[in-house]
């Protein structure tokens, strides 16, 4: 049995706006074990970005805030350490990569500067060391000539070396956590094969454990061990990749998986997408949060929200349905 | 299994993503206190400003105007009470009872009622000089935004050089020069700056000719090459005329063969655009510096022939505005090289968007597009932008009045009572207090508001 | 960067012949030549065709303007040899620094006039600058970084308040209250004579209290508007600048707050500000006219505004000239800073 590195118990953050709270993220617990790779997979607004930044507390407050739950690290709980110490595991124990490449980069400053600051906060190098290390480290990634071009500015970079770059940043310090927030959403499909073989075979050889959050349950197949999906801040399945592409349990995974196209797909099967729009989280309704939108709809997910229970070994869902029958479990 | 119903609550969430961007805009704004309070203040103003005296309704019944909400009229000078301070009472020589609450100034004028008559001044420049700077820039910006190519990178080249003009500097001389034209008469004014206007006019209409009968083929070449020469030919005609105007030519004669000529030209453009030879088959950038340039050319033509109308004409009209028409005109005209930036920006970066697209596939034309569906979206930042330029024209004109350079006395200008009664401030300083309040608190409301609304519109900049 | 600062200075030669030909055509159009009138009384036309003659204002408006620019002896020998016979001074031109005689002051060239006032306006308008820059963007940061407390309330406040006052306005009441009530500081006048240090700033001798305070009011009264919109701009921008993606990634590298506002933040945040400091400099040296005239510091704006009450054409189209070649270098700096601010137009 692996150790575990992180443990994530009720997590909740909510967003205090003139329009009312916005219940961003609503009592999440899952665990990631060392080397180990944990997808997390949801539509865009569903809370999975916010959960994983609420881990790094990098939330804006005001007007977020985390509510509730703990989050282990170590033996030591994310949520509740001082500013000081959170600034210690942010980069060195845990890094993370963002979405869009292109303004993820500070315009104004080199990418030696930009790499380099890491370098010299967490591991003490002076200026010489860690401009060293840069280019290593960009040699790493896979930039040409890294050497000549470690002066350079964001803007003379591709996207999908800007994202080479963020990468090379983010395990500058050799974090035992990356987190990696749909860093190939924002570039085109080739590229982002690229990436994703790239960070594949970089978590081989260093060895950390990465949660990758993305929209694209096609990624996940050839990267991820496990896979939480979640809606409207709920989590509402969790299982091995195997597992959820073989038997989903949860009416919203058989969605995701219906608008994937699929090499053993039947000629002139149509893709199918879910129908409507996820809640408001600022007025989310009692029941099942997926209630409006389920083919399934019972009139008890109308009134209860079903809880995340264990089906099978390390396979959990929230559904009151048994979607291979459609009847209450 | 159960049919999910829409739930009150989800009603709820729909009437709320409803309201439109405007409306909810409105709701922003209204609840934005100083804003609101800053609107309440210039709806002050602005009734102050129209009520001041019954101009108005006086205009109607030909008598001249008699002060409404001013106690006094601003030029009423009264010598029993010179520099009297505020609250004083006197009797004029009429024999009438007279209250002065904010004292008078070194002529015996109220300075309250002269402070209250200064909204005219100052809220005519703003109004004057935001429309026409909003106008100017709007189309000038969108043209360039919108046509692209080559037209936007010359039109934007113009910007960039007037950009780096020391404007400001340049509306004084103007001020001079027009102040001494207005001094002079306009008889002996020179047509130099026309001759500019119209040269470079011509310049640009033979480059658009030339360049149109390179583009087109040969019977639509020729006919682009008749209709220049008869533009010329007019010109000509025009010129020719205008140098008898002054000397033999009765008025009514002059006007009316001008009115023909004007017709005429007119008449040729129309006949050119009926044939629609320049929309469908020459390059934009031939298209464009044919129509400016002619713009350019007639414009300069009809100056040059109806110089002795046009400028004694715009003069009168300035002296009877008491020196306003020419301040409005140097200060809006300066004014619209941000807008049309702004606009042009606007407009880059909506041209790309699905709606736009989607009207053109369904085949509107350009001017239904930049209409109805480019406008429309881009006009709030400018108007944004104009309000919160607003104070910047105030001050221009409390600037030129007080260097001498703003609008005639005795209109009271707040600049002008200012730079009239400063130096006797240490004896007499409520005469410059009033004027020097009004204008702060004018400036605050107009800056406040346009904060108000930069929030109201752009929400990203507020929590 | 070199390259682009070159082509920037290029692009001004146009601009500079521009102003110089609109001013002295307009100048020159301007119907009653300057001596018309003596005070009040029309002058006889001979004795103003003989002053005009001695100007060459009889010439056409192109030699004027080509003698105006180049100088008399490359345009007409013969004449720039007879105003040397006559013991009268010929233009030696533009292109040779020559800006022509004062019509007024008798015996005064424009450049003279430039030399006695132009050090005590850029002594002003400089510090009042430094005021503006030293309190703007300070309390502008303070302001964005505060956000919603009283601080950023009361910062932002007082910046649109101060905004709101135009010069015009500020300066008497600084004098009433500051000089006249209270008296702390001098009415009139300022602190400093030539000689001066590399021709414009005060030697250190007299860098004491007395010019300090001669300094004082007018330097606030300048400054004040400028600083508040500085503040306000820089507020403005900081607070966009945080809610970038690369202030989160600053963030996630575990950086210390003040490091990520010094290093990450402010430079992004002073590239909007870097574009208004030329309008900036306009409004110094247009709110010398009025600092000056009200303080009554015998600076260039007064010369300035008083030269287009005498019509005196030669000192107003001088001075419009050097204050375009101030604001063209302000233009300048402006791009420098710019381009060294943000790499994305340096590299272009």
């Amino acid at each position: 049995m692996a150790t575990t590195l992180l443990e994530v118990k009720g997590l909740e953050t909510r967003f205090f706006t003139q329009d009312g709270v916005v219940k961003a993220v609503n009592g999440i617990s899952y665990t990631l074990n060392e080397s180990e790779t944990l997808a997390i997979v949801g539509e865009s607004g569903c809370g999975k970005s916010v959960g994983v930044m609420s881990l790094m507390r990098l939330i804006p407050e005001p007007p977020g805030k985390i509510t509730g739950g703990e989050a282990m690290f170590l033996g030591r709980d994310l949520l509740k350490m001082n500013k000081e110490a959170i600034r210690q595991v942010r980069g060195k124990e845990i890094a993370m990569i963002f979405q869009d490449p292109m303004t993820s980069l500070n315009p104004v400053l080199t990418i030696a500067r930009q790499i380099t600051e890491a370098l010299e906060l967490h591991m003490g190098m002076d200026h010489r060391q860690a401009t060293d290390r840069a280019v290593e480290l960009l040699e790493m990634v896979n930039i040409p000539e890294a050497a000549g071009r470690i002066n350079d500015y964001p803007h003379q970079f591709s996207g999908g070396m800007r994202q080479r770059v963020m990468i090379a940043m983010a395990l500058s310090c050799m974090p035992q956590i990356l987190i990696a927030d749909e860093p190939t959403t924002a570039l085109d499909v080739t590229i982002q094969a690229q990436i994703v073989e790239l960070v594949k075979r970089l978590r081989d050889e260093l060895g950390m454990a990465i949660i990758w959050i993305t929209h694209d349950l096609g990624v996940v197949a050839g990267l991820a061990e496990r896979v939480v999906v979640m809606y409207a801040g709920f989590i509402v399945e969790e299982a091995l990749v195997k597992d959820l592409y073989g038997s989903p349990g949860h009416p919203y995974t058989l969605g995701l998986l219906g608008s994937l196209p699929r090499v053993d797909m039947i000629r002139n099967e149509r893709l199918t997408s879910i129908e409507g729009m996820p809640p408001d989280l600022i007025a989310l309704p009692e029941g099942c949060p997926f209630a409006a939108r389920c083919t399934f709809v019972l009139d008890r997910c109308l009134r209860d929200n079903p809880p995340l229970l264990s089906v099978a070994p390390g396979h959990k869902v929230a559904c009151w349905v048994d979607v291979e029958t459609g009847r209450e479990k | 299994m159960a049919v999910a119903e829409a739930t009150p609550t989800d009603l709820d969430i729909l009437a709320r993503k409803e309201r439109s961007p405007l409306q909810e805009s409105i709701r922003r704004l209204l609840h934005h206190r100083v804003a609101v309070a800053s609107m309440c203040f210039l709806a002050l103003v602005v009734a102050v400003y129209v009520f001041a005296d019954n101009s108005l309704f006086a205009f109607l019944t030909g008598k001249p105007p008699q002060p409404l909400i001013a106690p006094y009229r601003y030029d009423g000078a009264n010598f029993v009470a010179v520099n009297v301070p505020p609250g004083s009472r006197a009797v004029s020589t009429k024999g009438e009872d007279l209250f002065f609450l904010l004292g008078t100034d070194y002529l015996g004028r109220d300075v309250l009622s002269r402070t209250l008559y200064g909204t005219r001044v100052s809220l005519s420049v703003a109004i004057a000089a935001a429309t026409v700077s909003m106008l100017v820039g709007l189309v000038y910006g969108t043209i360039s935004g919108y046509v692209g190519g080559r037209t936007d990178n010359i039109m934007m080249r113009i910007v960039d050089f007037l950009y780096g003009f020391p404007f400001l500097i340049m509306v004084i001389l103007l001020q001079t020069y027009f102040k001494a034209l207005a001094r002079q008469g306009s008889s002996s004014s020179t047509p130099i700056l026309t001759l500019l206007v119209g040269a470079a006019g011509l310049a640009v209409y033979f480059g658009g000719a030339s360049g149109l009968t390179r583009e087109l083929d040969s019977r639509h070449a020729s006919l682009v090459q008749q209709l220049f020469w008869a533009q010329i030919g007019l010109g000509v005609l025009h010129l020719v005329l205008g140098y008898f105007a002054g000397e033999s030519l009765p008025q009514v004669v002059y006007t009316s063969l001008l009115v023909l000529i004007g017709l005429a030209h007119l008449g040729l453009l129309a006949l050119f655009v009926y044939h629609g030879i320049v929309q469908k088959h020459a390059a934009r950038s031939s298209r464009t510096l044919f129509f400016v340039g002619e713009g350019l050319f007639v414009v300069a033509l009809l100056l040059l022939g109806v110089r002795i109308n046009v400028v004694g004409g715009i003069l009168a009209v300035n002296k009877k505005m008491g020196g306003m028409l020419l301040l409005f005109i140097a200060i809006g005209l300066i004014n619209w090289i941000g807008m049309s930036r702004l606009a042009r920006g606007q407009v880059l970066s909506y041209k790309q968007k699905e709606f736009v697209e989607a009207a053109h596939s369904v085949g509107a034309s350009d001017i239904r597009i930049i209409g109805r569906h480019l406008v429309p979206n881009i006009i709030g930042p400018l108007i944004v932008q104009e309000t919160l330029a607003i104070p910047g024209y105030i001050f221009t004109e409390a600037f030129l009045s007080f260097i001498g350079l703003g609008v005639d006395s005795p209109t009271p200008s707040w600049g002008i009572m200012i730079s009239e009664c400063y130096p006797a401030i240490r004896t007499y300083p409520w005469q410059t207090v009033a004027p020097a309040a009004a204008l702060t608190l004018t400036t605050l409301a107009f800056n406040f508001l346009g904060d108000g609304l930069r929030d109201a519109l752009d929400p990203r900049l507020k929590e | 960067m070199t390259k682009y600062i070159v082509r920037r200075t290029l692009w001004f030669l146009p601009v500079l012949f521009a102003v110089t030909l609109f001013t002295f055509v307009l100048m020159r159009a301007i119907p009653g030549g300057p001596f018309s009138y003596a005070g009040d009384k029309s002058l006889p036309p001979q004795v103003v065709a003989n002053i005009e003659a001695k100007y060459h204002l009889d010439w056409p408006m192109w030699k004027q303007f080509a003698s105006y620019l180049l100088g008399d002896d490359i345009v007409d020998r013969a004449a720039y040899e007879e105003s040397l016979a006559l013991k009268r001074r010929p233009s030696r031109g533009l292109i040779r620094g020559d800006l022509g005689p004062s019509f007024r002051y008798r015996g005064q060239t424009v450049n003279d006039i430039v030399a006695t006032t132009l050090p005590t306006s850029a002594q002003l308008g400089l510090m009042a600058v430094a005021l503006a820059l030293v309190i703007g963007i300070p309390a502008g940061t303070i302001a964005a970084l505060k956000q919603n407390s009283a601080i950023d309330y009361m910062a932002t406040f007082s910046a649109v308040f101060f905004a709101s006052i135009p010069s015009v306005v500020l300066s008497p009441i600084l004098i009433y209250v500051f000089a006249l009530r209270l008296n702390w500081f001098p009415v009139a006048s300022w602190g400093t004579k030539p000689p001066y240090f590399l021709g414009f700033l005060p030697q250190l001798a007299h860098l004491n209290l007395t010019f300090l305070k001669h300094a004082a009011l007018p330097v606030f009264a300048l400054g004040t508007g400028m600083a508040a919109g500085i503040a306000r701009l820089t507020r403005g921008s900081l607070l966009q600048v945080i809610r970038e993606d690369y202030i989160r990634t600053a963030r996630a590298k575990g950086l210390k707050e003040r490091l990520i506002i010094v290093r990450h933040a402010l430079k992004n945040s002073m590239i909007p500000v870097a574009t208004i400091l030329g309008p900036l400099i306009a409004a110094v040296v247009t709110g010398t006219f009025i600092v000056e005239q009200i303080f009554g510091i015998n600076g260039m704006g007064k010369h300035f505004v008083q030269s287009i009450g005498n019509r005196d054409y030669p000192v107003i189209i001088g001075v419009t000239l050097i204050y375009s070649v101030l604001l063209v270098i302000g233009n300048l700096m402006v791009d420098i800073t710019y381009a060294w601010l943000d790499p994305r137009i340096r590299y272009d």
